[in-house]
């Protein structure tokens, strides 16, 4: 009670800024993070779509699926929505005004590949995830060719 | 102790912005910070900005030598730390945390990270 009561008196009063962020323009932006977290989101749909649910009367058998099911669709899910933060990162931060003359589908490559990344969520959507693989792949691309380069598209999986 | 002291003027609240100290740190966590302690390897402490003049930043410290201190952040893919700025000279801290005030999670917060 006492606590809550100081915690609270604490969290109201005025307090200056500790600043703990990227408070330099530190310029390191690669899209491989948004690409291995939608390779995840590609491996788990795969293997969710795979599993084959047991016997119903095969009490360990169905645990053990239910199991295993909860941690793909977990894993799918925080995969996804790492490869939206990663993309957005991009999209707000690194992506300025100018990269539209050359990239005019630019804003909307970007939205619908964050949209592509909820879907991925919701659904255990093997075409889907497919596709946010290639969005992502569109994205490295006008990335690596807005700094001059062309670094080849290469997957872990 | 450290919320006493605090009243008697022996301690700084400050509030913590970004997400560099996560998971220890979380955005709008308050801190409190010693200004007369010595700082050693692990503390998480407050220095003044190198480069920007009024700017205060939270790291933890990795070392402490002749060049100064090695300030790193515990989430080292959201942090601008020594890795950039280098050695943050001695003269530039501010103190060391010693008490944490942790935000009260909210509902909203968790229904919008799971949807």
């Amino acid at each position: 009670m006492l606590r809550s009561a100081l915690t609270t008196l604490f969290r109201a009063l005025p307090a200056p800024v500790a600043e703990a962020h990227c408070d330099g323009p530190c310029g390191v932006y690669d899209p491989a993070s948004a690409r291995v977290a939608a390779e995840a989101v590609l491996s788990m749909t795969k293997k969710l779509k795979a599993m084959e649910a047991p016997a119903a009367d095969d009490a360990a058998a169905l645990a053990a699926y239910n199991n295993t099911f909860g941690r793909y669709v977990a894993i799918k899910e925080e995969e996804a929505q790492k490869t939206k933060k990663e993309l957005l990162i991009l999209w707000t931060d690194y992506f300025k005004a100018e990269h539209l003359a050359t990239f005019p589908d630019l804003h909307d490559t970007l939205w619908k590949a964050a949209k592509l990344c909820s879907a991925c969520k919701v659904n255990i959507d093997q075409a889907k995830a497919e596709e946010l693989m290639a969005a992502v792949e569109k994205i490295h691309g006008m990335f690596w060719q807005s700094k001059g380069r062309s670094d080849a598209w290469v997957t872990a999986s | 102790m450290d919320l006493l002291l605090f009243f008697f003027g022996h301690r700084r609240l400050l509030k913590v912005q970004g997400d560099s100290m996560l998971p220890h740190l979380k955005p709008e966590d308050r801190i409190l910070i010693n200004q007369r302690s010595r700082p050693k390897r692990g503390d998480v402490v407050v220095a003044w900005h190198p480069h920007k003049p009024g700017v205060r930043l939270i790291k933890r410290l990795h070392c402490l030598d002749a060049n100064g201190m090695q300030l790193l952040g515990d989430n080292p893919s959201d942090s601008t730390d020594s890795r950039q700025l280098g050695a943050i000279p001695n003269a530039l801290l501010i103190g060391v945390a010693v008490s944490y005030i942790r935000k009260i999670p909210t509902k909203s917060y968790a229904t919008r990270s799971h949807r």
